[in-house]
């Protein structure tokens, strides 16, 4: 063989060696994984939501026209579907930091740990005053979930909750729930384009990792150990007040949805595949890891008996607690992980 | 092959290819290229310089030896119960949460993040070896260990590994606690954002030092910077002085000569022009593997 011939096929290999490699680059692995995440969770679970807002304003304009105890159920009903669906946005909600526009979408429509008054308080005295009810909610904290879900659910101190369901509450709901549905139809309008999610891989990818890091603090801490109190904060005083949803009775079905979320992104079973990802940083152990005490949490909070407002005590709910704060430590040991830090350890001689 | 590979891996032959090490081939053909440049530029002539009474010295053939045997006790010994960056990294994030509570992440752009990171991590690390290094020399305890590394009586590259394995412990730990507490802090406030800025794999500021001649440093290639930049970097030649006899007091910096300059103990290689290598014969002897390994503990019994 001549060294022409040599040459020139180790020229042809050198040319040719990408188009030869079948295995897909960490880069088509991660845009692959973005498509899918931006499909079937960011875009699905927005529309969702905003499908099921639109459905309570319908059941509103219902229970105007026909104030029936089964009217304002269907009108509960749907607050709790909604409520499934808007935790699922407010999940994985990554829009804010990949675009400063949107970064107080959320805190626009959801108070939870945010109002420094209280909403009940702030919703009774907009009720009361005698002015055009849209100029007295003008603050979004009235306009939010939890006014809306105060509204529709929070049992008079007399008569029946139907009773106290004239015209101005329902109006106040329905400011409410226009407001959400501005927001709400920003975020799905904004997960619409692609180029926004998919400019950057690595950066996009780390904000969801950071989403799903801050929703399972808020989840252990906020959602279930500061009612069960067993956040620092709140160390041995139990309230059910501090449930996210205490009137509607909606705050299992809020961490069950949130929980399914974190499931659905990181879960092998899932089509949205984070672990493929985590290989390529080795990290797929804790990835691993991470959703079996995510199926062992849902496992617990599926055989705990309800409402949880009458759990909160209860050896369920801490061991609910503790598994939510093992998924949220699971999370930091993925980061580290993906550092890859441990391999320089021992080339750290001395001088 | 796995086990032509493990071999390799526990006689520290796997250095070679690692751009983690010291050794590997990348920073040794840099070096020898700088070599080459130094002594054209000198007019030397380069078997001059490279002279074989230097590296076949008595102590480089002790060095060549030692760092197979240190290589095996690392890896059988050391490493299984170093602690790991990522216990030092999750301690010091539950540590910040308690202390400050729960950091909701902060967006600013990536590449931001990872800059400052790898300068953070350049920088502490830096430091922290500084004052290893410095305390070393300081405590008569410590001193009883660094002796193994000064009693060389010839520098090659190989010296650098001349190191007790307590010593490996030492900075092992040092590299762990800095490490795991800067990525803590980092990922507390930017969460997933972080990565190194590296150059394969490697830091690239530690990178484009061990390219710059990192391996001159225990050589006999009396490279100087200049006085300007000597108060910056330590230079081949100012570490080279910090393993003469009389010179151990000075020059403790790993990359930096900043910390020596900012602690009081730089000293410029332009003010010295003799380098006579290794320990006050009288203080002990280090002449075989068994008393690296051993001296230390024997030097407990005699006055330091």
């Amino acid at each position: 063989m001549s060294y022409k011939t040599i040459t020139l096929s180790l020229l042809y290999l050198i040319l040719a060696s990408p188009l030869l490699s079948a295995a897909p680059s960490s880069e088509d692995i991660q845009q692959e994984f973005l498509q899918a995440l931006q499909e079937q969770v960011l875009i699905h679970d927005s529309a969702e939501a905003l499908r099921n807002i639109r459905q309570i304003k319908q059941s509103l304009n219902t229970l105007q026209t026909t104030p029936t105890q089964q009217t304002l159920n269907q009108a509960q009903s749907h607050f709790a579907q909604f409520i499934v669906s808007w935790k699922a946005v407010e999940t994985v909600y990554i829009l804010g930091a990949l675009d400063d526009n949107y970064l107080d979408h959320p805190r626009f429509i959801d108070y939870f740990h945010q109002a420094k008054e209280s909403i009940p308080v702030q919703v009774e005295q907009a009720l009361a005053n005698t002015k055009p009810i849209e100029k007295v909610l003008f603050k979004y904290s009235t306009k939010s979930i939890n006014a809306l879900e105060y509204l529709l659910f929070a049992e008079p101190e007399k008569g029946s909750l139907l009773q106290a369901m004239d015209t101005r509450r329902i109006e106040a709901a329905k400011i409410a729930v226009d407001s959400i549905a501005l927001w709400l139809g920003e975020i799905a309008q904004g997960y619409q384009s692609t180029d926004i999610l998919l400019a950057e891989n690595t950066a996009s990818i780390s904000q969801v990792v950071n989403a799903l890091i801050d929703s399972s603090y808020k989840l252990a801490n906020w959602r279930v150990g500061e009612a069960a109190g067993l956040s620092k904060k709140y160390a041995g005083k139990p309230s059910a007040q501090r449930l996210e949803y205490p009137f509607s009775n909606t705050s299992y079905r809020a961490i069950k949805s949130i929980l399914q979320t974190h499931r659905k992104v990181i879960a092998r079973d899932s089509t949205i595949d984070l672990l493929a990802i985590a290989q390529i940083h080795d990290a797929e152990s804790e990835v691993l890891f991470i959703q079996k005490q995510i199926d062992r949490a849902l496992e617990i909070l599926t055989n705990m008996p309800r409402p949880l407002t009458k759990q909160i005590e209860s050896p369920q709910f801490k061991a609910l607690y503790k598994q939510l704060d093992k998924i949220h430590n699971a999370y930091y040991f993925i980061l580290i992980d993906a550092l890859n830090l441990n391999a320089t350890i021992i080339d750290a001689d001395g001088d | 092959m796995p086990m032509v590979i493990d071999s390799a891996h526990w006689l520290g032959l796997d250095y070679l290819f690692n751009p983690q090490k010291r050794l590997y081939w990348g920073y040794l053909l840099s070096t020898v290229c700088i070599v080459v440049f130094y002594c054209a530029l000198k007019r030397q002539s380069l078997t001059d310089t490279l002279d074989k009474k230097i590296w076949w010295h008595p102590s480089a053939r002790l060095d060549y030896t030692y760092f197979i045997v240190a290589s095996i006790i690392k890896v059988g010994l050391v490493l299984p119960w170093m602690l790991g960056v990522g216990e030092a990294t999750f301690w010091t994030l539950q540590l910040m949460e308690t202390l400050l509570g729960y950091q909701q992440k902060i967006i600013i752009d990536r590449q931001w993040i990872v800059l400052s990171y790898t300068l953070a991590l350049f920088l502490l690390s830096d430091l922290s070896r500084y004052c290893l290094h410095r305390l070393m020399h300081t405590i008569p305890l410590l001193w009883k260990f660094h002796q193994v590394h000064h009693s060389a009586e010839v520098l090659t590259p190989v010296t650098f590994y001349r190191v007790h394995p307590l010593e490996n412990i030492l900075f092992g730990l040092r590299y762990t606690l800095v490490t795991g507490l800067i990525t803590g802090i980092f990922i507390h406030f930017y969460g997933a954002n972080l990565a190194i800025l590296d150059i394969i794999g490697v830091n690239s500021i530690v990178f484009l030092f061990h390219m710059l001649g990192d391996n001159l440093r225990h050589s006999s290639i009396h490279l100087g910077y200049f006085d300007t930049l000597e108060k910056w970097l330590i230079s081949p030649a100012q570490h080279q002085y910090h393993h003469t006899i009389t010179g151990t007091q000075v020059n403790y910096g790993g990359i930096l000569s900043l910390w020596d300059r900012l602690f009081g103990s730089l000293r410029l290689s332009s003010q010295e022009d003799h380098y006579h290598y290794g320990l006050d014969e009288k203080i002990t002897k280090f002449n075989s593997v068994w008393q690296l390994l051993s001296q230390p503990f024997l030097l407990f019994k005699t006055k330091s």
